[in-house]
């Protein structure tokens, strides 16, 4: 029962809006202007065109698009041996560790059991903040308690 | 050695290594077949902004831009404008840059606008008021080549290395030697602050090191102190992300924040090689 009242409403609000979307009755040429752009920019959207290129235009294109790729390629695989670098040499230094000390290399291993991650922690942006780097830090201080003697 | 001791008691022990670390009385270093073993601190700070766009890059990113902008569906401006409003006055001239650039295949599109909208600040005086203030991408530091300063070269990764009081390989990572009972992470730790002081909001990323280095002592200081013919450095990263050293003057003289192109200006070459892999190019 309820279903069908809220429907009911529904749709009747959905009248309104439809009413309000149609094309304003000339009345005297005193319509109201706004209505008519809302419905035009809510349910006459032109078509996007895709840009139709062919010939040498074409070729250029694909070249283009072609060079970025590579380029892409290339930043990626840049980045690869970087990471691939710093992980052999982390690799090479625990077994050196492993070699040397094994009390230090158990410790190594063993996982901390509250891992957190910086929040303070940001990506790269656009430009730096105006305020620039907090050069005066000092670290909060500790609460000390209270001693009873 | 008691007034290195205690100021760690009292301080945050709260860590079980720790509390156990303090609790052996006799801190020698660790030595272990004939190399002390120490604990260095890669501390870098992670690139600020992003970096410059190569000229192949602007070119491509100029190039979709215009092509995106020919197969877009036109904005409808009397929706968004108020007829005869600054805004709209506004956003015409910028179409009028737009379409201007969409011809001359030199000029990008967002240039065009950023000229005009220049412009169209200097000639108002309510949009310097609210004028939206960005840093420069060249700071004060770049330009007074201030190798202190953490705001230099903030699209490169930055990593401090630190001076010690003598002549041959005074510029390195700050390190120090790991002492009995001791686990690395735990003595870089103590290390950077005992070195570079605690104005530092720094996190270490792991336990494990990311890198490491081996090196024979000077026969003369051998001859001194017997008992290790070299040492073994185990690098730990670590981030920054506030403050700034604060040299204690004895350990340490100077420091720098320098970038990995940087480095060979200040350490010796078998220095260089041995850490240069787990730096980042960028």
């Amino acid at each position: 029962m309820s279903l069908f009242a809220r429907t009911g409403r529904l749709s009747l609000s959905r009248q309104q809006l439809l009413r309000a979307a149609a094309p304003a009755p000339v009345t005297g040429g005193s319509g109201d202007q706004r209505l008519e752009i809302i419905r035009r920019v809510l349910f006459e959207q032109p078509t996007r065109e895709t840009p139709n290129l062919e010939g040498e235009a074409l070729q250029q294109h694909e070249t283009i698009e072609r060079a970025w790729k590579l380029h892409q390629n290339q930043e990626r695989e840049r980045r690869n041996r970087e990471l691939e670098k710093k992980f052999r040499k982390m690799s090479a230094a625990m077994n050196e560790l492993e070699k040397t000390s094994d009390r230090l290399f158990k410790a190594a291993i063993v996982k901390s059991r509250h891992i957190t991650f910086p929040r303070e922690m940001k990506i790269p942006t656009e430009t730096p903040s105006p305020q620039g780097w907090n050069h005066d830090y000092t670290p909060p201080v500790e609460v000390v308690p209270a001693k009873n003697s | 050695m008691i007034a290195r001791t205690l100021p760690r008691m009292l301080g945050k022990g709260a860590h079980l290594s720790r509390s156990f670390a303090t609790s052996i009385q006799a801190r020698a270093p660790l030595v272990s077949s004939n190399y002390r073993i120490a604990s260095g601190i890669v501390l870098s700070r992670t690139p600020q902004i992003t970096r410059d766009s190569t000229p192949f890059e602007k070119a491509y990113f100029d190039y979709s831009e215009k092509l995106e902008r020919q197969s877009a569906i036109p904005l409808p401006a009397d929706f968004y404008f108020k007829k005869g409003s600054l805004a709209e006055r506004r956003w015409k001239e910028d179409e009028a840059a737009r379409m201007k650039a969409m011809a001359d295949p030199k000029l990008s599109l967002s240039e065009a606008v950023k000229e005009t909208q220049v412009k169209q600040e200097d000639a108002d005086v309510t949009t310097q008021m609210n004028k939206f203030e960005t840093g420069s991408r060249l700071s004060e530091a770049d330009k007074k080549n201030d190798i202190k300063s953490l705001n230099r070269a903030l699209q490169r990764t930055l990593y401090l290395i630190v001076k010690k009081p003598r002549d041959q390989h005074a510029w390195q990572f700050p390190q120090g030697a790991v002492e009995e009972g001791e686990y690395l992470h735990d003595a870089a730790e103590r290390e950077l602050e005992e070195e570079c002081g605690k104005n530092m909001d720094v996190w270490f990323v792991g336990r494990q090191p990311v890198g490491h280095y081996a090196y024979k002592f000077p026969e003369d200081h051998v001859a001194k102190y017997p008992g290790a013919t070299g040492a073994k450095v185990f690098f730990m990263k670590a981030h920054v992300f506030a403050g700034q050293c604060n040299p204690d003057n004895k350990e340490v003289v100077d420091f720098a924040w320098v970038t990995k192109d940087e480095l060979p200006n200040y350490v010796s070459p078998e220095y260089f090689n041995a850490v240069k892999d787990m730096l980042s190019d960028l």
